[in-house]
């Protein structure tokens, strides 16, 4: 036969290629420049192990230590919470490790999982790190099409769903995907797998002891996989987009050995983490899968959300620090008011990553929970980003989101034509960033983070100096509407109220199950028994020159907007009641100025 | 009590034991993971004694000198005794201590009692050991260890240099053979010899630098062959080491000092069975007792676990070792012939069960004992007993080539057909020499060689017939057969084949009337009588799940397969296809599979026209398990792939291309199978409606143009350069998609062509 072929050929791709988005051969190569590495490294942000190491050690030192706290709300209530020991979770990750070798994966190969928050995401996750693949976690929120796009541009050779999760057939939806999938090898399935024909998960990932296989001893630990990619972070935009973060285990590390504050999140060791954010998204993996094996703790998790039960949770598993963005917490205050819990480890509460915390929130939260709380501001691109010390006015008035971890540059000069005079773009240059970006539809190749701008990325985020040595964070990335294929909200704002039957509009983008992010018109109408009609209103859009792409694709009507005590519109409210509203169900206010 | 920092390096600042004394520490190769887990041992407070077993020169102390000097930061004091110099000191300091004793397996040193008083004495007191066994003191924590990883010398044809170096056992083989050759690399013209070598030493590091320390006078391939009759010419190692590190020799006489007599004569019996041999053979020669402590003293190890029933081995150097022994002892040849004694029968007890419901687990069995039946074979033919030989060989026709073990048994047979009387074993009768030319017949044409299949089974035939024998006459005619319709002669298959099965149905044979009904429809259908060929099909079929008949089934459900798909019904192709692919995985087929696989990955391309990669991966993964049997594709079905192949070439670009083909080489056996049966199932109207709707490819138009010129196969194929069979294939392609019956029609369709 003719071919002969070596893994470095890959690298040889034309630009044809590239195009279509070959990841492996492309990432294989990627780092920072040596003299930025040498320097990480002499500071004790990046380390020459990975996760993998941390996790042997506590299963050697302590086996039966739990690693992982896993609630699943679907079984019986007796055996409802899961946990997993080091040693447990040690073997699994040998076991997945060995099976995804024996299904020839292998270094670079991109292995995508969409599930709840189970401890097999968890392993997975470190299985690919075993084997040197990259892993492409899912939120499970994402439906056919936007996971078609993932896998697509990912190249995907596997995909582990679940046969049916929150009523949706993952598994029928992937079987439906396949056959227009050219690269996708195995779909795995944990549940009913014989239904859809894919391999199943128990029967072939759990139940068969491949770890003693023949080859299974050759997958050596590799401390070279420190600086490898080894996991891709999508997030979903608008339409077909999404944009994709690269991390290495060190990018991920540099959120954990930068944590110098004892009295923030810190690296005490054997602390129990719980994160209400879903498993697959990289807040929680970093901060209930990878803190936990660094300090050789405790990652605590739940796959129905749900405040009462995160509580009994948190008090059963004795967690010391706990995770969620403001929304979560504001339906946890509630629950803990109605029916107080005893949360004796509770140290700390961490409230942020891509929205802000309301005031009133933080001045409620230590009470009513015990335990102080920091708002951190994070992004996919680097993880945690800043985090208050939870001492200033500032901060508690959150006008403040705190300081950049050490080691981490942010820079907030303004550009041209962004934001006004005082805020500008938000970027970001420091171990923790990712080593590429990549954005589906919107660029054909990845980025490299440190090929460009000398290692400096543009988050997407809008900021400002709040004076202090930190930063406030103004606009999130979220916040321009389709991210990539920016929709020009306040022009859309100003053509809705052109239409005569509307007082006040506000334009905020949701995410819909099927395309991702979309525009969404929020108005007050001048006439209540006569409000505007979706249609009419994408009818007297589009008359005046907005392309179809940008008409709203939904209409809330709503009787005021929620403005803040400066009479601005509280956009990021709007949002989260935008995405905790579900079709033919009553609508409750949407969340209230902080003085209502 | 806290220690200063200075204190601590002046109590670190004594001589290692181990062979790198002076110089900066190198790291370990390949104990990553050992180390990891070791370090976390030595923090868990409930452990006060650790020991590290093993066999010995498998680095035990070098492991622990590297866990106590990263362990100087925990403990307040680390003191190392290497109890073949020093005696067990009487106490130690108090305070948070780590005490390592290199060495408890020492002759003279009974340190079970005195480490006991130790741990009692000092209740932060943790002792680190190391030991060929456990100390079994109460309260002791193992942590065993083992060999380095090898690299797979018998899947891959061509060893690759990038994923060889980074296997453990290769990478310390290339820094110690910088040591003694600063010139050396792993280039792809040594890479093979220093794979081989290092599987052939079983990973252990200290066999390993001894033979790369060798480097110096021989090279790799030289080594190879040398190594490959005994691993105990291994020696030279630095004077200033432990006697029994200085040789493989002294190393395995070291290992095995502490056996008693009787241990040892079954350990001695045991060394010539080659590795991987089963319970039940351990059992047969009476090391049942034995067992455990052999295995405690890392003299016998256990591989393969993962498949159910364990497996065993004498390790390198013990093996060579001892084998060295029995022979100057004189007791080579009895343990020999105990050994080959017990295979044959093993073998002979075996066949009958091959061809039922059992087969699954009995071709397991004797795939797993291959080594060993092979080696019993050399014996039986050292000692001249060319009958036994030959009933062994005749007896192993089915697992073999199951096994793909094709070329071997090619060389069993032609070397019993050649040695002629006066080498001392006298003629074989003649009934057995025409089964021994009847199955180098079946292994040629397995090997894809149809041609040379023919002549060996006309000779066959000819000594049959003299012998008058019916039942064995009609199955070499039928093989026969099998043959020519490979070669591209349906016409002459089918002439060989009817009377055959008749004869064979006759006789009430019914798995070989099933194997021959299968073939028969086979030529049938490749010369358009298909309903008459789907009939026998359909008999033979019945006839396989009747006697249940996995391997049978397998090859006449693809047969079926062609048949659907002939008739344009891809979903029935697809599940005869896919039950084929699993009853083969099952039984470890190696010899058919690749047809199927491509069978599946051209059906495939048909059905799904999104899944290129897949059926790139699926050629591929044929292809490599053909080379890996040395076996070549037939040249009828080359014309297909080819073509298929210069397709997916140019839809996957050439970097997705290489990519899938990669991936495809990689693939195991049972991996290509999963990877086959992972593809989706065609939706049911996928393309069925429109065969005539797909363009003709370029080829097929020139084919078309000239059958419309009235030309025949024959002068098609003079004319285009290609095999008369690809022609036929062509035309019949072409017929389909014109939805033509002959070939006036084709004529007057092509003349509608633009």
């Amino acid at each position: 036969m003719a071919v002969t072929v070596n893994g470095r050929t890959e690298t040889a791709a034309d630009p044809a290629e590239q195009a279509t988005g070959h990841l492996s051969g492309l990432l294989a190569a990627v780092a920072p420049p040596e003299e930025v590495a040498a320097r990480f490294r002499a500071e004790g942000w990046w380390r020459d192990e990975t996760f993998l190491y941390d996790l042997y050690r506590t299963a050697a030192t302590d086996p039966g230590r739990p690693a992982i706290v896993s609630q699943r709300i679907h079984r019986p209530a007796d055996r409802r919470t899961v946990t997993v020991s080091y040693a447990q979770l040690a073997l699994y990750v040998d076991r997945f490790a060995a099976a995804l070798d024996r299904l020839g994966i292998g270094a670079g190969d991109p292995v995508a999982f969409q599930l709840p928050s189970w401890w097999e995401a968890a392993a997975l996750t470190l299985a690919c790190l075993r084997v040197g693949a990259l892993a492409v976690p899912v939120l499970p929120t994402v439906r056919a099409h936007g996971l078609e796009r993932i896998l697509e541009g990912s190249r995907a050779r596997i995909c582990v769903v679940p046969d049916v999760w929150e009523g949706f057939p993952h598994a029928q939806a992937l079987a439906d995907l396949a056959p227009a999938l050219p690269w996708l090898r195995h779909r795995v399935v944990i549940g009913d797998a014989a239904a859809t024909g894919a391999l199943d998960f128990a029967g072939y990932f759990q139940r068969t002891p491949h770890e003693r296989g023949p080859r299974a001893r050759r997958l050596g630990l590799r401390s070279d996989r420190a600086d490898r990619i080894s996991l891709m972070i999508t997030v979903m935009s608008l339409g077909d987009a999404y944009a994709a973060a690269l991390h290495t285990p060190n990018t991920l590390y540099a959120n954990i050995s930068t944590q110098r504050d004892p009295a923030g999140p810190g690296r005490r060791p054997g602390e129990v983490f719980y994160s209400a954010l879903p498993l697959t998204s990289l807040a929680s993996l970093l901060y209930s899968v990878c803190w936990p094996l660094a300090v050789g703790g405790t990652g605590v998790y739940q796959d129905v959300w749900d405040p009462g039960s995160c509580l009994d949770l948190m008090a059963a598993a004795g967690v010391n620090q706990a995770y969620a963005a403001p929304v979560y917490w504001s339906e946890v205050l509630a629950a803990q008011q109605h029916r107080p819990r005893e949360l004796g480890a509770l140290r700390l509460l961490l409230s942020g990553g891509r929205t802000s915390t309301p005031a009133q929130l933080l001045a409620d939260l230590p009470g009513a929970l015990g335990a102080p709380v920091r708002t951190v501001w994070g992004a996919p691109e680097l993880g945690m980003g800043t985090v208050t010390r939870g001492d200033t006015p500032a901060e508690r008035n959150a006008e403040s989101d705190g300081r950049p971890l050490p080691g981490l540059e942010v820079s907030v000069v303004p550009a041209e034509g962004v934001g006004d005079a005082r805020t500008s773009q938000l970027r970001v240059r420091g171990p923790s960033v990712c080593l590429a970006t990549w954005q589906r539809g919107g660029g054909p190749a990845p980025l490299i983070t440190w090929d460009r701008d000398e290692g400096w990325l543009d988050t997407g985020d809008l900021a400002k100096a709040d004076g202090l040595g930190g930063v406030q964070v103004m606009r999130r990335a979220g916040e321009r509407l389709g991210g990539i294929f920016l929709v020009p909200v306040a022009e859309l704002e100003e053509r809705l109220l052109t239409h005569p039957r509307v007082r006040e509009a506000a334009v905020v983008g949701y995410v819909d199950p099927e395309y991702g992010e979309m525009p969404c018109a929020v108005v007050v109408p001048t006439t209540e028994a006569e409000p505007p009609g979706l249609v009419e209103l994408r009818d007297h859009l589009a008359g005046r020159g907005v392309a179809a792409a940008f008409l709203p694709t939904r209409l809330e009507l709503v009787g005021s907007l929620p403005r803040d005590d400066r009479g601005e519109l509280r956009k990021e409210g709007l949002r989260s009641w935008l995405a905790r509203i579900r079709p033919g169900v009553p609508r409750p206010v949407p969340v209230p100025a902080p003085d209502a | 009590m806290p220690v200063s920092q200075q204190e601590r390096e002046r109590r670190h600042d004594r001589p290692q034991a181990g062979p790198e004394r002076f110089g900066p520490r190198r790291s370990l190769v390949g104990r990553e993971t050992e180390t990891v887990v070791l370090a976390g041992r030595l923090r868990d407070p409930s452990v006060r004694l650790l020991t590290l077993t093993g066999p010995a020169g498998v680095g035990k102390s070098r492991l622990a000198a590297e866990a106590a000097a990263g362990a100087a930061d925990f403990f307040d004091e680390v003191r190392c005794v290497d109890l073949a110099r020093e005696a067990l000191p009487d106490r130690v300091p108090d305070g948070h201590v780590l005490l390592v004793l290199d060495g408890c397996d020492q002759p003279d040193v009974p340190p079970v009692a005195g480490i006991g008083e130790l741990i009692a004495s000092n209740d932060h007191l943790v002792v680190l050991a190391t030991g060929q066994e456990p100390l079994r003191v109460y309260g002791e924590r193992l942590l065993p260890v083992a060999p380095l990883p090898v690299p797979e010398t018998a899947a891959a044809a061509e060893p690759d240099v990038q994923e060889v170096q980074d296997v453990p056992s290769v990478a310390l083989f290339i820094r110690r053979a910088r040591d003694a050759d600063p010139g050396f690399a792993l280039t792809a013209e040594n890479v093979a010899a220093v794979a081989e070598i290092c599987a052939l030493l079983e990973g252990l590091p200290l066999a390993v630098e001894l033979a790369a320390g060798r480097l110096r006078l021989f090279p790799p391939h030289v080594l190879l062959t040398r190594l490959r009759h005994r691993t105990t010419i291994l020696a030279g190692g630095p004077l200033d080491a432990p006697e029994r590190h200085r040789s493989l020799t002294a190393l395995a006489r070291w290992s095995c000092r502490q056996l008693d007599p009787g241990q040892r004569a079954h350990l001695e019996q045991l060394a010539v069975f080659e590795r991987g041999f089963g319970l039940a053979m351990l059992v047969r020669v009476g090391a049942e007792d034995v067992l455990e402590t052999l295995i405690d003293k890392n003299l016998l190890t256990v591989v393969d676990q993962e498949l159910g029933e364990p497996r065993f081995a004498v390790p390198e150097p013990v093996r060579s070792f001892l084998l060295t022994e029995l022979e100057q002892a004189g007791g080579t040849d009895a343990a020999l012939d105990r050994h080959a004694s017990e295979y044959q029968r093993l073998v002979t007890a075996t066949e009958p069960r091959l061809a039922g419901t059992e087969q699954e687990k009995w071709l397991g069995v004797l795939a797993a004992e291959s080594g060993n039946i092979s080696a019993a074979l050399r014996r039986l033919r050292a000692r001249g007993d060319r009958e036994a030989v030959a009933a062994l060989v005749t007896a192993c026709r089915q697992p073999w080539l199951v096994q793909g073990r094709l070329r071997e048994g090619l060389d069993w047979c032609d070397g019993l057909a050649e040695d002629g009387p006066g080498d001392g074993g006298g003629t074989l009768p003649e009934p057995v020499r025409a089964r021994l030319v009847d199955l180098s017949g079946t292994f040629t044409a397995a090997l894809g060689d149809p041609d040379m299949a023919v002549r060996r089974h006309r000779r066959a035939l000819a000594l049959c017939k003299r012998l008058g024998d019916r039942r064995q006459g009609a199955l070499v005619t039928a093989r026969m057969g099998r043959a020519l319709l490979l070669l591209g002669d349906p016409s002459g298959a089918q002439a060989a084949l009817g009377p055959a099965l008749a004869t064979l149905e006759s006789l009430g044979a019914a798995g070989p009337a099933a194997e021959a009904g299968t073939a028969l429809a086979g030529a049938l259908r490749v010369q358009g009588e298909t309903r008459k060929g789907k009939e026998l099909l359909d008999r033979a079929l019945d006839a396989y799940r009747r006697i249940r008949d996995p391997r049978g089934l397998a090859t006449a459900l693809r047969e079926s397969a062609a048949f659907a798909e002939d008739a344009g019904d891809l979903d029935a192709a697809d599940r005869a296809l896919r039950e084929s692919l699993r009853l083969y995985d099952s039984i470890g087929e190696r010899t058919e599979l690749p047809a199927t696989l491509e069978s599946f990955a051209l059906l495939l391309l048909r059905a799904s026209p999104g899944q290129q990669p897949r059926a790139v991966r699926l050629i591929a993964a044929a292809d490599a398990l053909r080379r890996g049997f040395g076996g070549k594709v037939p040249d009828e079905r080359w014309g297909v792939l080819e073509e298929a192949l210069a397709g997916l070439r140019e839809r996957l670009h050439w970097t997705g291309f290489a990519t899938a083909w990669a991936e495809g080489l990689r693939l195991a056996p049972g991996a290509a199978v999963a990877e086959a049966l992972a593809a989706a199932v065609p939706a049911p109207h996928a393309e069925q409606e429109s065969p005539a709707a797909q363009p003709l490819t370029p080829r097929q138009v020139q084919v078309a143009m000239l059958v419309s010129e009235g030309l025949t196969n024959r002068q098609i194929a003079g004319q285009l350069g290609i095999s008369e069979w690809t022609v036929v294939n062509h035309v019949r392609q072409v017929m389909r998609r014109l939805n033509c019956t002959s070939r006036v029609q084709v004529a007057w369709s092509v003349g509608r062509w633009p």
